[in-house]
């Protein structure tokens, strides 16, 4: 009884982190309710970037919408409509080019480990702070990260909204001179990668911060539809790329790394790995490109508008964050009756409600950090 | 005027000095930080190497409007900076460290010192208490309970040196250490000083031990919601404070 | 700033030293030279653009050289780089993060969306431009803007603050959004007939399917048809991709059974569908608007819903507009 009215007397502190707050990685909010440093339950407000795309796309053209999806998940562009002309290629019948498929996976590849070193360098601002060692390795990644947009805008001629794919191939070529640049690249991000992976993986005060942190229960994951490296962190054997394989994923060899623990550690493990597997792949596809068409359709401006035949249709991709999937509902006419995104980020954020009762405020942060939602993706 | 003389130039000739010094230290760290993540760091403020941009950072942050928060305690919300800046140059008071003589030379300086020093807590604790901020409370509440843990160690090492010296003046500790210096007392002026140099920087706030302005979570720490001059003295002071830890730990070591 | 020369001015008149009025406009120069060369930025990013502004802090361009260091708290902040689209939900807090800010403070606007909205222009939850709601002293276009125009960005700032000439654009509160033509919109009959069941048979169902080893919840969405709304779930075999699908058609109650029993993760999924076509889920644990703002009347997605203007909840009051054009 007495218990109870101390508690009573004190009650909880109500922390509001964000929508302004340099870890919340965009525009988050997240309502802690403190005892102390611990933290006893959470409310969570997102839709600070809702952009109303799926409203939007039932008025435009299906060849006008992948540039608005490439501004959805702005971390790695490419996948979004890469998923999107995916879904619409199944439902229409179109066949793609080899080439234009390689090209597609070597974009989409390097905006793989981009989208990976961005995320590893905010959670070190997050583990960090502004002038510590945190704040080296997020200026270190986006160095590098320089580099693999430099490749991307001599290729495509922008930093990273590409814009490459369109329905029935790519519209940009690679050349010789490009085709160099992109060699030279993965000459250096090999040891950069390798030796940012050791460093981590090593790291005392890292592994402190994050080791049986946040850990996610398979079963968690998988009834909130998590994807990506927050269920493979988790040890759950799931990646679209080799499940049920879209492009050309099929004729490359690479592993599918994994954790165990499901803690924050391993989900940044993974993605680390992940990265080192991607450029695996982008070696393979400089060795064995296939000459060919770029395109199977005519060009944009004198191609017929694309119409699918009546009914609905669902396609996923793995995009750096998970499964990245279009529900595409068509009447016939020549744009969408009904666009649903079905967005990795979102189903991976629904587990921070779940995961922060009990732990720390410096916790939260380590954990928000580890699912890396990007708010672009979860508000849609 | 002999009074004068006497007493407000040291004061003012120190508290200048002081400044300049604790100003380019900021710049040397903005510096040095920049050439390990492969900047530049200042270069365009003041052309060689940003030489004028501690002044420009400091003139600007006099400009900037003040503000308090609604419902805080004003008069507690002003008296803390002023607080903190007073105790942490007070204390150097006691340190020989420009000229051959501080202005104040007792038997017990090294007592005297560690007394001022930990008076400036309570400024910090004034002013995130007066903020009416959560995050400011938060980052206090972390602050007091690092510094106290923390200054057991410190004032225990430093006492090692002064039983083995048989003084707490700091003019006979220097005069001891002549010939060679107390860390290369064997065994135990290295371990001291591991010891001083680790709990020195959980006094300053410094990396690793910067739990009280841990960006990523709590903002900017106890200094949420101060802005212009009261922010400018809370960043001279906590840096003038460092700046008196190294010369107590170069003197005693 | 223009404040503070103009005090300064009549200090000089007032004196009739001689070489005063030198002396103060140099003075003036001096503190705009100090203004200029110490911004420091809130940080504080909305969408794309700001992963470019942070590619901008970052080693190859450093702003640093400037003289620029983020600060988290606006206390401390001079200049606010809006770079990303400004939505309903957020433009209220970017108002209160301005207010919060210490003058003089500055505000560029960066990439289209935040000058005017780009292709999120017409979308009912998007602010067409941030000057709708807080003055704007400089415009960056590009979407997103490479690192070298948002320097050029902040350089053009740099030369506004040194002339001393500062004069932010902004709407006026008079001023009306132009109204857009309205798309007609039709509905269809179902256009899709596969793997319907009954609403009240949904748990039951989902129970089966959850034993036979689909646990992982893919989405749930609907559509509006003519005459009904259609619900879709999709679930997954763990380390399999077989996929089931289940199809609900709901009757002018719109109410079903929530599954969130069954499927803990399924709770922000339909909550959004809630948020999105007003469907209610009997026994959710906590059904309310995910994305919209609490307060937001009708549900976007159904087709009824015209892509009208943002409503903005937030426009600056008169005397705030009186009080930026006296003291900016």
């Amino acid at each position: 009884m007495e218990n109870k009215i101390i508690e009573k007397d004190f009650g909880d502190l109500a922390l509001n982190m964000g929508p302004q707050h340099p870890s919340t990685h965009g525009v988050f909010r997240l309502k802690l309710h403190l005892e102390g440093e611990r933290i006893n339950h959470v409310e969570s407000y997102l839709g600070y970037l809702h952009r109303g795309v799926e409203k939007l796309s039932e008025n435009l053209d299906y060849d006008m919408i992948p540039p608005v999806l490439e501004r959805d998940d702005y971390l790695s562009p490419t996948s979004n409509s890469l998923g999107f002309i995916n879904t619409i290629e199944e439902m229409c019948n179109i066949e793609v080019p080899e080439r234009a498929s390689y090209l597609r996976v070597l974009i989409a590849e390097m905006q793989r480990i981009s989208s990976h070193l961005v995320a590893l360098g905010t959670y070190g601002l997050d583990l960090g702070g502004a002038l510590g060692g945190g704040a080296s390795l997020f200026l270190y990644c986006f160095r590098e990260r320089e580099k693999i947009l430099d490749v991307l805008e001599t290729i495509t001629g922008t930093r990273f909204h590409t814009n490459m794919n369109q329905v029935g191939g790519v519209r940009y070529d690679v050349n010789e001179e490009s085709l160099k640049k992109t060699h030279e690249l993965i000459e250096y991000l090999k040891p950069k990668l390798t030796e940012y992976f050791d460093v981590i993986s090593n790291d005392e005060i890292f592994m402190q911060r994050t080791k049986n942190i946040g850990v996610i229960s398979k079963d968690l994951v998988l009834s909130s539809g998590g994807s990506g490296p927050v269920a493979r962190g988790s040890g759950i054997n799931y990646d679209i790329r080799k499940n049920n394989s879209y492009e050309v994923y099929d004729n490359f060899s690479f592993e599918i790394p994994m954790g165990s623990n499901g803690d924050s550690y391993d989900r940044t493990i993974v993605r680390m790995k992940e990265t080192l597997e991607s450029i695996k792949i982008i070696e393979q596809v400089l060795s064995s490109l296939p000459e060919g068409a770029l395109c199977s359709r005519k060009p944009l401006k004198s191609a017929k508008l694309l119409k699918p035949p009546k009914g609905s249709h669902y396609k996923a991709i793995e995009s750096p964050r998970g499964e990245l999937g279009f529900f595409i509902v068509s009447d016939g006419s020549s744009m969408p009756y009904r666009m649903k995104i079905r967005a990795p980020s979102f189903s991976n954020l629904s587990i921070v409600e779940k995961l922060l009762p009990g732990t720390y405020i410096a916790d939260a942060v380590v954990i928000l950090g580890s699912l890396d939602p990007v708010f672009g993706d979860v508000d849609r | 005027m002999g009074i004068f003389i006497e007493f407000a130039l040291p004061i003012f000739k120190t508290i200048s000095i002081l400044i300049l010094i604790v100003a380019y230290l900021v710049w040397l760290e903005r510096k040095v930080a920049a050439k390990m993540q492969s900047r530049i760091g200042p270069y365009l403020v003041g052309k060689p190497h940003g030489l004028l941009q501690p002044l420009a950072d400091a003139l600007k942050l006099m400009l900037k409007d003040d503000s308090s928060p609604k419902n805080s305690d004003r008069l507690l919300f002003n008296f803390g900076p002023i607080w903190v800046m007073v105790v942490s140059l007070a204390s150097f008071a006691l340190l020989p460290f420009i000229f051959d003589n501080q202005m104040i030379n007792t038997n017990l300086a090294l007592m005297l010192f560690i007394a001022i020093s930990s008076l400036i807590i309570v400024g910090i604790f004034i002013a995130g208490w007066s903020s009416n901020n959560k995050f400011a409370l938060i980052s206090v509440i972390r602050i007091i309970a690092q510094i106290i843990s923390y200054e057991i160690p410190l004032i225990i090492t430093l006492l090692v040196p002064c039983i083995i010296m048989g003084s707490l003046g700091f003019s006979e500790i220097i005069s001891y250490q002549k010939n060679s210096w107390f860390i290369f007392y064997p065994i135990i002026g290295q371990i001291t000083f591991i010891i001083f140099f680790i709990s020195s920087l959980a006094e300053g706030n410094r990396i690793p031990f910067d739990l009280s302005e841990a960006e990523s979570e709590l903002v900017s720490g106890y200094t949420t919601e101060y802005s212009g001059i009261k922010f400018a003295l809370f960043y001279l002071a906590e840096y003038v404070h460092l700046f008196g830890i190294s010369v107590l730990g170069s003197i005693i070591f | 700033m223009g404040d503070v020369k103009k005090t300064l001015k009549d200090i000089g008149s007032f004196m009739k030293l001689p070489g005063a009025n030198l002396f103060i406009t140099k003075t003036a120069d001096l503190f705009n030279w100090a203004n200029k060369s110490s911004l420091w930025p809130l940080s504080f990013g909305l969408a794309c653009c700001a992963i470019e502004m942070m590619a901008t802090f970052s080693s190859r361009y450093d702003l640093d050289r400037l003289g620029m260091i983020t600060r988290a708290s606006p206390r401390q902040a001079d200049l606010m780089i809006v770079a990303g689209t400004v939505t309903v939900k957020m433009g209220e807090r970017i108002k209160t993060l301005y207010d919060q800010m210490t003058g003089p403070k500055w505000v560029i606007a960066a990439g289209s969306c935040a000058i005017s909205g780009d292709h999120y222009r017409h979308v009912y939850s998007v602010v067409p431009g941030v000057d709708w709601i807080i003055p704007v002293d400089v415009y960056v276009p590009g979407c997103p803007p490479t690192p070298e125009a948002f320097i050029d960005g902040i350089m053009e700032l740099q030369n506004i603050i040194s002339n001393g000439k500062s004069n932010p654009t902004f709407n006026s509160v008079d001023s009306e959004r132009p109204n857009i033509d309205e798309i007609k919109v039709k509905k269809k009959e179902i256009l899709f007939n596969e793997n319907f069941i009954d609403g009240l048979s949904l748990i039951n169902k989902c129970k089966e399917i959850k034993s036979e080893g689909y646990d992982y919840i893919n989405f749930i969405t609907a559509t509006d048809f003519e005459d009904s709304l259609v619900l879709t779930y999709l679930f997954t075999k763990n380390n399999n991709n077989e996929k089931v699908e289940i199809n609900v058609k709901l009757d002018s109650s719109k109410k079903i059974d929530s599954i969130t029993q069954i499927y803990p993760g399924a709770e922000w999924q339909e909550r959004e569908v809630f948020d999105m076509f007003g469907i209610e889920f009997k026994n959710h644990p906590k059904l309310e608007r995910i994305l919209m703002p609490d307060d937001w009347v009708g549900y976007p997605l159904l087709k009824d819903y015209k892509m009208e203007q943002a409503k903005l909840p937030y426009r600056p009051s008169r005397e705030d507009y009186e009080s930026w054009k006296t003291k900016l």
